[in-house]
């Protein structure tokens, strides 16, 4: 659950063409320069994470012959070759099923496709952690197979385990980027290729294919990212990436160099991704006009209609309903063997403290950027909501080393404090809360803050009086999300967390990596049942949204 | 001496990108008085509003409001400052507000309702206070607007194309009453408009916009009957040229007769003649033709075809008097004379 709902910078460049007339500024934002104290918000809100990455670099560089020894290792190119591997494998698949599974609900006449279009979106709400969990604790000879029926299952870790857990966790990606391009396709261009004596599939090769390519494009470099940020799900495989090594050498070596080092050159990877992305998603919306009608669903045969139900049905069970056997069977048979597999409440506890202050503080956070991005366009704001997005997007891992090193050294008493942890929490996920908080502000017409001012109320009450108010819905669905996201998130909280503070999620991975899969199966169902609430409540929003 | 006047604008300049939007606007508007100003879409009228407004600043220029420069030499009032009202294009209520808020929100905090209640009388809207802007129709909208507006008692109010989201008939019934609602408040208001039918009919001074600045100001009967130059007497209203020769004395020669009009200098002229201006009149042996008739109820228009096989338009009562085919004798009335191309 991270990128697709994060703000697309580019998205909305159509905005900056020249439309209308030089004299009619009716539709055009002030010219005026926003105050500087929004400047000095927006600021503050970047602060807690460009100043660690700056400090983190500038430490790798005045290393650097070190760090060429470190990045020039043969382990280092054996961690590039399997990270870039497993990238490119969980990439190539989260395609294949997310196109399928997009073509089949959109584009045929399937019985209950809309019912299969949420249940195949569904495996996004769940960490790739746990679905990992899920897998793990079911074979192998501890695993819940072995444990009910006796008969031992090969266990599925390494590549193969980290491959599945991380496919099934992030084609949804795919799915709703293209399942959303497909139904923009204007279908006269089909007809027109039938009418010219091209049979289904070559339409769906030369002319429907190609006009996915920017939607497909832009859901695989999401799950690229993802795959490559991932460390939950890589490090219960026991799967050597880039970002299990990074917390291998920092919770186990004296020298902290080698984890700098590699954070360094994982930023870099993964700049480069990003990069590509803000790319293809500007050419993404190239296609965005609405068609004038939706195309004809592609009529079913008996064969057809069975081979579809089963695909969808075998990414739904694999997604989603054996991980949550899995889980419920784990806390099940705990309590009916052991003492009973007590809730952790200290975790909840944290969980709940740790995501609503990060809520809070994003939610606060956003309000200078929006209002800076939307009302204030210019070159310096465009900057502003990129690097809100790149924090997004950054591994979480080279984050968070980043911020330890410089707490460390500069911020003494606040290193390992909550206040360190929510603030890094809130910058990570501040693209959330401005993504959502734009799409309200973009609704809200300059006109009304402009009457305000005409009223004779100075910039700052207008904020509160008008703006703040106008645009609370998209904030609170911004908060909401972010609430979500840091409950799963893992890697910043072991590194950044107070000592004896506690979270599901940290819960879950401890518990798993010591084989206590009941406990883990345990906080996971507890994770999974809070996560509904906020879940839940956006769904319903976007609902009223849509009617 | 006459008394201070509500605002004045002197030179203003204002570029997008390079292309001008003002290019030395000069506008005065005296205190009481309801201005339009008319111009076509583009030429930088509603950029005048949000200059003088204080929305967006102007690159030179003085914007001077009551007794007070709130744009020039170094000064840059801000909008919340300036006491100018404004009436967008949208109305721009606040969505998330009662009637009454919105109302309220440009007063002192102190002891509005007394206000509040006497500006929703003012517009006809007693009762309202507790609803919420959705929930009135769009001619309420827009008198809510204007209450807001007027609840400050701004040194002007400026109204952005107030009348362009409402029907036809109810644009007319609010193009009256919005005119009452301002000259019962005496407020001075300056209307930004591209129609000219409605700029004519509510203003008391029209001030037509060309390229950025105004080419002419005036009575809506001086603007319609003595244009200042050709492009405008196009612009406003309906209009016939013909080519003619001035000659000494106050004369000018044209194919419709020698006119009793004065030029500037002999030579050749331009010669505008509104329709209601040309006289067709029965003649079995005048030398035109009626070709053509469109009938609009309270008058009508007649193509008639000229010797030299030209066409004229004119405007006549809507009796049936004169049919295609009639022969007609022609005399003008009244002409305004341009120099020649």
């Amino acid at each position: 659950m991270t990128s697709p709902v994060a703000p697309a910078p580019s998205a909305h460049r159509v905005e900056g063409l020249p439309s209308a007339a030089p004299g009619d500024a009716s539709k055009r934002g002030p010219s005026r320069r926003a105050p500087w104290w929004l400047w000095v918000a927006a600021g503050l809100v970047l602060i807690p994470i460009t100043l660690p990455i700056a400090a983190l670099v500038v430490r790798v560089v005045g290393a650097s012959e070190q760090a060429l020894s470190i990045l020039f290792d043969a382990r280092t190119l054996e961690l590039l070759v399997r990270s870039t591997l497993l990238t490119a494998l969980v990439t190539a698949a989260a395609i294949v099923v997310g196109v399928g599974a997009a073509w089949i609900t959109v584009r045929t006449d399937l019985a209950g496709r809309s019912v299969w279009a949420v249940l195949v979106a569904l495996p996004l709400v769940i960490p790739s952690y746990v679905i990992a969990l899920s897998f793990l604790s079911a074979t192998g000879p501890r695993g819940l197979v072995a444990r009910i029926t006796g008969a031992e299952l090969p266990v599925l870790d390494g590549l193969a385990g980290a491959w599945l857990a991380l496919t099934l966790s992030t084609f949804p990606y795919v799915f709703l980027i293209v399942a959303a391009a497909l139904r923009r396709i204007d279908p006269a261009l089909e007809d027109a290729a039938r009418g010219l004596g091209a049979p289904p599939f070559r339409v769906f090769r030369t002319v429907t294919l190609p006009q996915l390519r920017p939607a497909i494009g832009a859901g695989a470099l999401l799950v690229a990212l993802y795959t490559l940020s991932d460390f939950g799900a890589v490090s219960l495989m026991r799967f050597d990436t880039f970002t299990r090594v990074i917390y291998a050498q920092y919770a186990g070596r004296l020298d902290r160099t080698p984890a700098a080092v590699l954070s360094v050159a994982l930023i870099v990877i993964a700049l480069v991704i990003i990069w590509r992305e803000e790319r293809t998603r500007g050419s993404a919306t190239y296609f965005s006009r609405r068609p004038n009608r939706t195309a004809t669903p592609r009529h079913l045969g008996p064969l057809g209609r069975v081979s579809t139900t089963a695909a969808l049905s075998f990414i739904v069970i694999a997604g989603l309903i054996l991980p949550m056997a899995v889980l419920v069977s784990w806390v099940v048979e705990g309590s009916r063997l052991d003492a009973g597999v007590p809730v952790d409440w200290a975790a909840v506890g944290g969980s709940l403290l740790g995501s609503s202050l990060a809520a809070v503080a994003a939610m606060a956070a956003a309000i200078p950027v929006v209002v800076l991005t939307v009302r204030y366009r210019s070159r310096v704001s465009g900057w502003l909501e990129r690097s809100v997005f790149v924090a997004f997007s950054l591994p979480h891992i080279t984050v968070a080393i980043a911020v330890v090193f410089f707490s460390v050294r500069y911020l003494g008493p606040l290193y390992q404090s909550l206040t360190v942890l929510v603030v890094v929490y809130a910058s990570v996920f501040l693209a959330q809360a401005t993504g959502s908080a734009k799409a309200s502000m973009l609704q809200v017409d300059p006109a009304v803050e402009e009457a305000s001012r005409g009223l004779g109320r100075g910039l700052w009450r207008t904020l509160r009086s008008i703006t703040i108010p106008l645009i609370r819905p998209g904030l609170l669905a911004g908060g909401a999300l972010v609430f979500l996201t840091t409950m799963k998130e893992l890697p910043a909280t072991l590194l950044l967390r107070p000592t004896g503070f506690d979270t599901l999620a940290v819960d879950i991975w401890s518990a798993a990596n010591e084989l206590l899969y009941a406990q883990a199966a345990s906080s996971a169902l507890v994770l999974l049942a809070i996560s509904a609430v906020p879940m839940y409540l956006l769904v319903l929003r976007q609902k009223a949204g849509s009617l | 001496m006459s008394p201070t006047p509500a605002i004045s604008c002197r030179d203003l300049a204002k570029r997008y990108d390079g292309l001008p939007a003002l290019d030395g606007f000069d506008l005065t508007v005296e205190r009481g008085a309801i201005v339009s100003l008319l111009g076509p879409s583009g030429c930088g009228k509603t950029t005048a509003l949000r200059v003088i407004a204080g929305f967006e600043p102007a690159d030179a220029g003085t914007v001077i409001v009551g007794d007070r420069i709130v744009f020039g030499d170094g000064v840059d009032v801000a909008a919340d400052k300036r006491r100018v009202g404004m009436v967008f294009q949208d109305y721009a209520l606040f969505p998330h507000m009662t009637v009454a808020r919105n109302v309220a929100y440009g007063l002192d905090s102190r002891n509005p309702s007394g206000r509040v209640g006497d500006v929703l009388d003012l517009v006809g809207l007693s009762g309202v206070g507790e609803r919420m802007p959705h929930e009135l129709s769009g001619g309420e909208q827009q008198r809510v607007a204007l209450a807001r507006a007027l609840a400050p008692e701004p040194e002007i109010v400026l109204l952005d194309e107030p009348f362009s989201n409402l029907d036809a008939p109810q644009r007319n019934r609010m193009r009256r009453e919005v005119r009452r609602i301002l000259t019962d408040a005496a407020a001075t208001a300056l209307f930004v408009t591209h129609d000219q039918e409605e700029a004519l009919a509510i203003a008391d001074t029209v001030a037509v916009m060309r390229d950025g600045a105004v080419v002419q100001g005036g009575t809506p009967s001086d603007v319609y009957s003595r244009p200042a130059d050709p492009w405008i007497a196009s612009f406003i209203g309906d209009s016939v040229f013909l080519e003619g020769t001035a000659g000494l004395g106050g004369t000018v020669t044209t194919s419709l007769g020698t006119l009793a009009v004065a030029a500037d200098e002999p030579g050749p002229v331009r010669v505008m003649v509104r329709p209601e201006w040309i006289i067709p009149t029965p003649d079995l042996t005048g030398d035109s033709v009626v070709i053509d008739r469109e009938y609009f109820g309270h008058d009508q228009m007649l193509l008639i075809e000229r010797p030299d096989g030209s066409t004229v338009t004119c405007r006549v009562g809507p009796r049936p008097t004169l049919r295609t085919g009639d022969r007609v004798s022609l005399s003008i009335d009244e002409a305004v004379v341009y120099p020649g191309a």
